[in-house]
């Protein structure tokens, strides 16, 4: 396991990163000294237990949040020098997300999910795209059921589709499989690797779960806010 | 743009899905309820406007004691037309009469047209022309007193009159009831042959002019710098106390009613967007994690906002036109025939109304979701920071004073209605804290599943202060519509007693008095004692001339006492239905032989006169003056006789005097009448109960549109439940699913869910009595001048009428939670 990247064309760049809390009566330490780089199309898994700090690492990669002190550079911008509706424009032409509780929102239906994000950019051919990109995960025909409608193996896939959707440099994903069974989350495990194969997509994935880990190209562990 | 445009497709996805149903519905009920009472109210002003142009004769009126020098020219689309009123003596054969003399020009009457009869006491019809050249319509008493019938002629000055009609209704005659001289009327160009207008004669010319507003109003600013002193364009004033005074309480009471509408359907609206920004949370930390930027996730909600509040803006619009026909239909009685159609003014009040409530009642919640962190979507937890508590009463507080103050323009008013929500609000924090303690004490000694339904209210403090609230305050409403409803109909009808007078007699002469009253007594009519009557006018108070003294005070609102001679009056007791309310009758003051007065409240308070002042009088070339004694409250509705001015016993001495009186006369006896006219030729018989029944079906009237308007507060009470419903539903469904995960079985959750529902009913009952009592004082005092007195039976009807009904609407409700299988709805 190794934190440092094996070639160079830098996408993602943390160097010291440091994450506080203040409590009522103490200051916590959630993430100390992170220093973490990664390359264009490079598949990283962030591993560890429960409580380690890797989605909070997450947030803060993704650009979610900003660490109490270090830096970040995502696709060439320095994260935490900038203010959250900056830091918006970065995700917004960068970044995409996958989720445990796979966040769709219940009001639209599975195409309406997919098409938010091409609509927020302004895109073009939106439910074309939309259309084609469920298709791809095989929810052709469920096109126009709400998310109650799905089961979660499909939720998450709608969920895959809308992350991949705009084609983005980097893709985010906190347990992806986390709310699935084994064999469901294997299925969705191998769409979003091929996903992120056929669209040469950067891919950061946290999870706990070994076996998905490893299907990453690199992996790093977490323990106590830091990188082992 | 882009955001607005993803904020509509989001809002046209939502709408789908039905989350907009609460806010729409919300909203719909206060733009409904604003309109309808807005362009009513307009219908009721522009009927008054109606019926002020009738009463003058013209929309533009021009009165001069002289014929005007010159007119200035006017555009055809406005007809004008001339009367000139003088009084002369009209003789035939032997017999001669003093007559108030009205020559009008071919083009008269302007307005409302003339009522005549072909023979004295036949039926009436109405003309739009007057008497021909030659010709001369006269009332019937005229008839009487020179004993001539229809057919014969009667000198006027060096000119000879045929009379033609019998003259039963003129609108624009000023004075109405206490007219003392009869009427002849005739055609203008007869003025000059009559010969009677000389140098110094008393004459009124009228210039009368109708229109199209906008020309009215531009002659009206040519005519204005033209007059001379003693010329005056009338300003419109409705002579008809009674009707209009019930029209204005009518009006005052359904303004009341729909701003309890709107307030009740605003507090359904804040929850709505309460619910509205915590079920969008999700959203906008999604759309932030996608890139969107704080001042988007504003636009994009507002935007979704401005497009739901011009939906319900013009749906509410078009409902509430729709509307204000029933509620005109309702009134009909009051209301001239064909009343002008309203403005859009009040459709876009309502659109006003619709965006600022709206988005007024969402501030908080916009700024909670401009807050949303973008991390919520990897930690639920993190709820956006509310605005600061004090921040969101302050808009709220002044929302909702903002809507109050812009529907009643009444202080005091706004003062009772928030004065009874602060105590309502203040009697929930009591209630629920008195209600744990219960709860504690209730715990050992009953089922499980009670306790866990009254737990739940006591758990959520705030939630079920909210609730309380939202009852309360609908049950408050209910109550205050229908208690000062029921009281105020009884009152009015108090008022207007089967018994009450329905013909007065004007004009008994001194010395006709005592044989009057033995002929009434004869035929067996019991009737008001005789008052005697001088006509005269107020000229100076306190040796300042009197329109100095009150122009300055009121501006151009010209007092109409002071335009037109007053009828004074004297009397040893108060009359009946008079109440002092400051100084003393004369019974209670020394009889120091000098001349005292007792003048009206209202025209003192616009008269600027006190107690101790020094009016003066214009009584027949003499002048007199006298100081106030005491000043008294009359009602005008009650059909009594009644006056502005009252002098002590001697007070009207050695002055030309007549007398009037009242009576109640079943229609059966009316024939009685006919051989009264004959006896005492004199008189002047005024039938007014064919006016009384109108007032009866006015009331009638009145209390069926307050009822209309009852639904409205009633629609707003229930999007009120359905908000409380709908907000605490999802916390509802997913406990019930846990309890019957755990073993709970059917009985137990309907046990619980009553008890919830029926102890938040039956305490809001509480709250409904509490804040009912403490406005209906308020409005009771200031509002209708009605006395207040404590309405004990609510406090033992209204708590489990309530409870009972919540108890059943949240069982209706809650439903689902019964049928649905826990696995799913524990998915959800």
């Amino acid at each position: 396991m190794n934190s440092m990247p094996q070639n160079g064309n830098l996408v993602l760049q943390a160097s010291g990163v440091v994450k506080t809390v203040t409590m009522p009566d103490q200051q916590l330490t959630i993430l100390s000294g992170i220093d973490l780089s990664v390359n264009k199309a490079e598949s990283l898994a962030i591993v560890g237990e429960s409580g380690s700090g890797k989605s909070t690492l997450l947030g803060l990669l993704a650009g979610l949040d900003v660490p109490s002190s270090g830096s970040i550079t995502l696709m060439g911008s320095q994260m935490d020098t900038m203010t959250e509706d900056q830091r918006a424009g970065v995700r917004a032409a960068h970044v995409g997300f996958v989720f445990q509780s796979f966040q769709l929102l219940p009001n639209l239906t599975a195409l309406e999910n997919v098409m938010l994000p091409l609509e927020i950019a302004d895109g073009e051919n939106v439910q074309t795209r939309a259309r084609d990109m469920l298709t791809k995960v095989g929810l052709g025909k469920r096109l126009n059921h709400y998310p109650s409608q799905l089961s979660g193996g499909e939720q998450q896939r709608v969920a895959l589709a809308r992350a991949f959707v705009s084609d983005p440099d980097i893709l985010f994903a906190d347990e992806p499989t986390g709310n699935l069974d084994t064999l469901t989350g294997e299925a969705i495990a191998d769409q979003l690797f091929e996903l992120n194969a056929s669209l040469d997509t950067t891919l950061i994935l946290v999870t706990h779960d070994m076996h998905l880990a490893q299907r990453c190209a690199r992996t790093v562990t977490m323990n106590a806010g830091q990188l082992l | 743009m882009k955001s607005i445009r993803l904020g509509l497709r989001l809002l046209l996805r939502d709408w789908r899905s039905g989350h907009l149903t609460l806010l729409l519905i919300a909203l719909f009920v206060a733009v409904t309820t604003h309109n309808t009472i807005g362009f009513h109210s307009e219908r009721i002003e522009n009927a008054m406007q109606v019926q002020a142009s009738n009463l003058m004769g013209g929309d533009l009126v021009v009165k001069s004691p002289t014929e005007l020098n010159a007119i200035p020219t006017f555009p055809p689309s406005i007809s004008s037309a001339r009367a000139v009123e003088f009084s002369s003596v009209v003789m035939a054969e032997d017999a001669m009469q003093l007559a108030s003399l009205k020559a009008v020009s071919g083009t008269y009457p302007l307005k409302a047209p003339l009522k005549i009869a072909d023979q004295p006491y036949a039926t009436d019809y109405a003309t739009q022309s007057g008497p021909g050249p030659g010709k001369a319509w006269v009332e019937a008493r005229l008839l009487n007193i020179l004993g001539i019938q229809i057919g014969d002629m009667v000198d006027v000055g060096d000119t000879q009159l045929q009379v033609e009609k019998v003259l039963t209704f003129e609108p624009d005659r000023g004075g109405s009831f206490y007219a003392f001289v009869p009427r002849l009327m005739f055609n203008a160009e007869d003025l000059a042959k009559a010969n009677l207008i000389q140098t110094g004669s008393r004459v009124e010319y009228y210039y009368q002019f109708a229109g199209p507003e906008s020309a009215i109003t531009s002659l009206r600013s040519q005519l204005q710098p033209l007059l001379q002193p003693g010329q005056s364009i009338l300003s419109i004033h409705s002579r008809q106390r009674t009707v209009s005074a019930a029209l204005n309480r009518a009006q005052g009471y359904l303004q009341l009613a729909s701003l309890m509408a709107i307030l009740l359907a605003s507090v359904a609206l804040a929850m709505g967007a309460q619910h509205f920004s915590e079920t969008r949370y999700d959203t906008a930390a999604l759309l932030r994690c996608f890139g969107l930027h704080s001042r988007q996730i504003v636009l994009l909600f507002t935007s979704q906002l401005v497009a739901l509040a011009l939906i319900s803006g013009v749906l509410g619009g078009t409902l509430g036109w729709l509307l204000h026909f029933s509620l005109v239909e309702l009134l009909a009685e009051l209301l001239p025939k064909d009343i002008p159609l309203p403005s859009a003014k009040p459709f876009l009040s309502g659109l006003v109304l619709a965006l600022l409530i709206l988005l007024g009642f969402s501030l908080p919640a916009l700024v909670q979701l401009q807050r949303t962190s973008p991390l919520r979507v990897l930690r639920r937890d993190l709820t956006p920071a509310p605005l600061s508590k004090n921040l969101f009463y302050i808009v709220i507080i002044g929302l909702i004073g903002g809507l109050m103050f812009w529907y009643t323009r009444d202080p005091i008013l706004i003062g009772a209605i928030l004065l009874g929500s602060l105590i309502a609000w203040l009697i929930t924090y009591a209630l629920t804290a008195m209600f744990s303690v219960f709860i504690q004490l209730l715990s050992k000694r009953s089922s499980l599943s009670l306790q866990a339904g009254l737990r739940n209210l006591s758990r959520r403090q705030l939630s079920t202060r909210v609730q309380l609230l939202g009852f309360g305050l609908t049950g408050m409403a209910m109550l205050i519509i229908l208690l000062v409803r029921g009281e105020l109909i009884n009152t009015w009808q108090q008022q207007l007693p089967e018994q009450a007078p329905n013909h007065f007699v004007l004009n008994v002469l001194p010395h006709d008095v005592n044989d009057f009253e033995q002929a009434l007594q004869q035929h067996g009519i019991q009737a008001q004692p005789l008052y005697p009557i001088v006509r005269g006018r107020l000229t100076h108070i306190n040796a300042n001339p009197v329109k100095q003294a009150v122009t300055k005070e009121s501006g151009e609102q010209e007092e109409e006492a002071l335009n037109r001679e007053l009828n004074l009056s004297w009397s040893q007791q108060l009359p009946s239905d008079n109440r002092i309310i400051a100084g003393q009758w004369w019974d209670a003051l020394p009889d120091d032989g000098q001349r005292q007065v007792s003048i009206e409240q209202r025209l003192a308070q616009r008269l600027g006169v006190t107690l101790g002042d020094e009016l003066s009088f214009f009584v027949a070339s003499q002048t007199f003056s006298a100081r106030v004694a005491s000043i008294r409250t009359v009602k005008w509705e009650s059909f009594q006789p009644n006056f502005y001015l009252m002098f002590n016993p001697g007070g009207l001495d050695n002055l030309p005097t007549t007398y009037l009186t009242s009576f109640h006369l079943e229609p059966e006896r009316k024939s009685l009448l006919k051989p009264l006219v004959q006896q005492f030729p004199a008189i002047t018989l005024l039938e007014v109960d064919v006016i009384l029944k109108q007032v009866r079906t006015i009331l009638n009237q009145v209390s069926a549109a307050v009822e209309f308007i009852l639904l409205f507060v009633l629609a707003a009470g229930l999007t009120i439940t359905l908000a409380t419903l709908i907000t605490t539903m999802p916390q509802r469904y997913r406990e019930g699913a846990i309890m019957r995960t755990l073993g709970a079985n059917r009985r137990q959750l309907i046990i619980q869910q009553w008890s919830e529902f029926f102890a938040i009913g039956a305490l809001s009952g509480l709250v409904a009595c509490f804040g009912a009592e403490m406005a209906r004082f308020g409005i009771y005092l200031k509002l209708l001048s009605l006395p207040y007195t404590p309405n004990p039976w609510i406090w033992i009807i209204v708590p489990p009428l309530l409870g009972l009904l919540i108890g059943l609407a949240g069982q209706i409700s809650s439903k689902r939670i019964l049928k649905q299988s826990p696995a799913v709805a524990l998915r959800e």
